[in-house]
C-alpha cells in the first residue's frame, strides 16, 4: 500500500516537474558502482529524453527500502537471495552478470600471501551476512573448512574484526591498512588496483556471484524499464561489465539457481 | 499581556507543521513497538550491554579530562586559548562520519599516530568522546565561567590549599550544572552512530553498538530495530527529564 501511495506521489512530482523527460529509477548493488553508472551513460545517450536516476548500496539495504516505499524501476542485486522477500515481475528476472570472491590485502602488508593464511592472528575484514558478499565469503570459508578443518575455521572466525555494511566498506578499510585482509568481489579489487593487491582463491573453494536483473511491474514506465534490461544484453553494456571485471551471464529465465541451494544438493 | 502579541493559539496554529513533524515519528514508534514481540537474540542483548558499558567509559573519560580543561578554558588566559575554545564546538557541527574518517587517519593502523585500537570497543569510547565530550566542556565551562570567585578568595584568606578551594567551593556550586552536562554528554555518546561504524567497525559483541544494531539490523529484521529504537528513545526522555531536573536546582 506505501509503495503504491509513494510511485504515485513521485510520479505526480514528476509528471509536474519534467512533461518531456522521462525518468528511470535504477538500485544497483554496491559493486556494480563503475559499471553501470557507464551503462547508465550510454544507455540515457540513446534515450536522449530519458534520465536514469542510479541508487547504489548493498543489495540487502536497496530491497529494504523497496520494501519501505522507496520508487523503483530496475534493481540489480548481487544475488538472488536477496530478492525473496519481494514482488516483482518474477517474469523478468535474468541474470546479466557473474562475479568472483577475492581476498584482497593491503600493499605493503606482507603478513597474509593464500588464503590459509587467514587464520593467523591477523585481522580479517568481510561484509555482514546479510549483504550477498557477505554471505558468498561464509560458502566459500565453509568449502575450504573442509579441506583446511574446523579449528582454521575457528581461527579465521576470531580473526574478523568487523562485518561492513556494503562490499565497498570492505574495500576501503583494507585500503586503509585498517585489516590486513578482507573478502570483497574480484571487480572490487579491480578498482583499486594500486592500493590493495588480490590473493587468488584457490579454484576448488570458488563462489560464483549471480547478479540478477529485475523490474517492478507496477511502475508507470515500464516500457523504458524493459528497454533498460534489454540493454544491459547489449553489447555496448556487455563491454562495460566485461572491463570492469564481471563474467558472462547464463540467460536463465525465472527460478535461478541459488548459492545457498547449491550447498544442499552437494 | 497575551492580547497585545495575541492568542496562544495562533502561535500554536502556525508552528502546527513542525510540532506535528517532530511528534508524528515519536508515536509512530511508540505504537510499532507495543506489542512487537522482544528479540532476545544474543546480537540485541549484545548492543544493549556494550552501549552501556561504552557510553559509560566514555563519559568517565570526557569528565575525568574534561573538567579541568573546562576549568583552565573558564578562568584562566594563556596561548591558544580561544582557538582552543573553537576546537570544542567543532564536534558539535563536525559531521560524524566525517569524525570516523578524521579518527582513522589520526589513530588509525596507519595514522597519524598509528594505533591498534581500530575495531576494538576502546575505539567505540574514542568515537563517542569526540562527538560527545564537547557537550560536557560546553556546560563545564558555562558553569566554571559563573561562579562567584569572591567566595573563593575568601576560602583561600582562610589557608584553604587551591585543591581544596576547587572541590569544596568551586564544585559544590557547579555539580548540578556538571551532572546535567554529562548526562546530554552521555545521551550523545549513547547515540552515536556516524564515527563509530568508520572507526570502530561493526562485529556483534565487541564494537557494534544499539545503533549499528539498528542500521544493519532494520534491513533485515524490521521488528528488533523498532525495539531497540524505542529503547534509545525512553533512554532519551529519561535523559532529558534527569537533565531537566538538575536544571531546576
Amino acid at each position: 500500500m506505501r509503495f503504491r501511495a509513494s510511485t504515485i506521489w513521485l510520479g505526480l512530482v514528476l509528471g509536474t516537474v519534467s512533461v518531456h523527460a522521462q525518468s528511470l529509477n535504477v538500485f544497483a548493488a554496491a559493486s556494480l558502482k563503475e559499471s553501470v553508472s557507464e551503462i547508465a551513460r550510454s544507455f540515457e545517450r540513446q534515450h536522449p529524453t530519458c534520465k536514469v536516476n542510479l541508487n547504489f548500496g548493498g543489495s540487502q539495504l536497496l530491497v529494504a527500502q523497496i520494501r519501505q516505499g522507496a520508487p523503483v524501476d530496475v534493481l540489480l542485486t548481487a544475488g538472488a537471495e536477496s530478492l525473496r522477500s519481494l514482488r516483482y515481475d518474477r517474469s523478468s528476472q535474468r541474470i546479466f552478470a557473474t562475479n568472483h570472491l577475492a581476498i584482497v590485502v593491503p600493499i605493503g602488508l606482507g603478513k597474509v600471501r593464500s588464503l590459509r593464511d587467514l587464520s593467523s592472528g591477523i585481522r580479517l575484514i568481510v561484509a555482514d551476512r546479510h549483504v550477498p558478499v557477505g554471505r558468498y565469503a561464509e560458502e566459500m570459508l565453509a568449502k575450504a573448512k573442509s579441506e583446511y578443518g574446523q579449528s582454521w575455521a575457528n581461527s579465521v572466525n576470531s580473526a574478523i574484526v568487523s562485518r561492513e555494511q556494503d562490499v565497498r566498506a570492505v574495500l576501503a578499510k583494507v585500503s586503509l591498512k585498517e585489516a590486513d585482509a578482507g573478502i570483497v568481489y574480484v571487480t572490487d579489487y579491480l578498482t583499486a588496483k594500486n592500493k590493495v593487491r588480490l590473493i587468488p582463491i584457490p579454484e576448488r573453494f570458488a563462489v560464483t556471484a549471480m547478479y540478477p536483473v529485475v523490474r517492478f511491474g507496477g511502475s508507470s514506465n515500464s516500457t523504458l524499464a524493459r528497454a533498460f534490461t534489454d540493454f544491459l544484453f547489449q553489447p555496448a553494456a556487455r563491454q562495460a561489465l566485461m572491463k570492469h571485471g564481471f563474467g558472462s551471464p547464463v540467460p536463465v529465465k525465472g527460478n535461478v539457481r541459488q548459492p545457498s541451494q547449491s550447498k544442499k544438493h552437494t | 499581556m497575551s492580547r497585545i502579541v495575541g492568542r496562544w493559539w495562533w502561535w500554536l496554529l502556525a508552528g502546527l507543521p513542525l510540532l506535528a513533524f517532530l511528534a508524528i515519528p515519536v508515536v509512530a514508534l511508540i505504537l510499532k513497538s507495543v506489542g512487537n514481540r522482544i528479540a532476545t537474540s544474543s546480537e540485541f542483548n549484545d548492543a544493549i550491554r556494550l552501549s552501556f558499558e561504552t557510553s559509560l567509559a566514555s563519559i568517565v573519560v570526557t569528565v575525568v579530562f574534561g573538567t579541568p580543561l573546562a576549568f583552565a578554558i573558564a578562568r584562566y588566559q594563556f596561548p591558544f586559548r580561544k582557538a582552543v575554545n573553537v576546537l570544542f564546538d567543532l564536534p558539535i557541527v563536525f559531521p560524524p562520519a566525517a569524525a570516523g574518517i578524521a579518527l582513522l587517519l589520526a589513530f588509525g593502523r596507519e595514522g597519524l599516530i598509528p594505533t591498534s585500537f581500530g575495531a576494538t570497543s576502546i575505539a567505540v569510547v574514542m568515537a563517542q568522546c569526540f562527538v560527545s565530550s564537547p557537550f560536557y566542556l560546553r556546560a563545564a565551562i558555562n558553569a566554571f565561567s559563573a561562579t562567584d570567585t569572591g567566595i573563593e578568595e575568601c576560602a583561600a584568606l582562610e589557608g584553604a590549599r587551591p585543591l581544596e578551594v576547587f572541590a569544596k567551593v568551586v564544585m559544590p556550586q557547579c555539580s548540578s550544572q556538571l551532572a546535567s552536562g554529562a548526562v546530554t554528554s552521555w545521551a550523545r555518546a549513547l547515540g552515536e552512530f556516524g564515527a563509530t561504524i568508520l572507526f570502530a567497525g561493526n562485529l556483534a559483541g565487541r564494537t557494534q553498538t544499539m545503533p549499528l544494531a539498528i542500521y544493519i539490523g532494520w534491513e533485515n529484521d524490521l521488528d528488533q530495530a523498532i525495539t531497540l529504537s524505542a529503547i534509545m528513545l525512553g533512554i532519551a526522555f529519561l535523559a532529558i527529564l534527569v537533565v531537566r531536573a538538575f536544571g531546576k536546582q
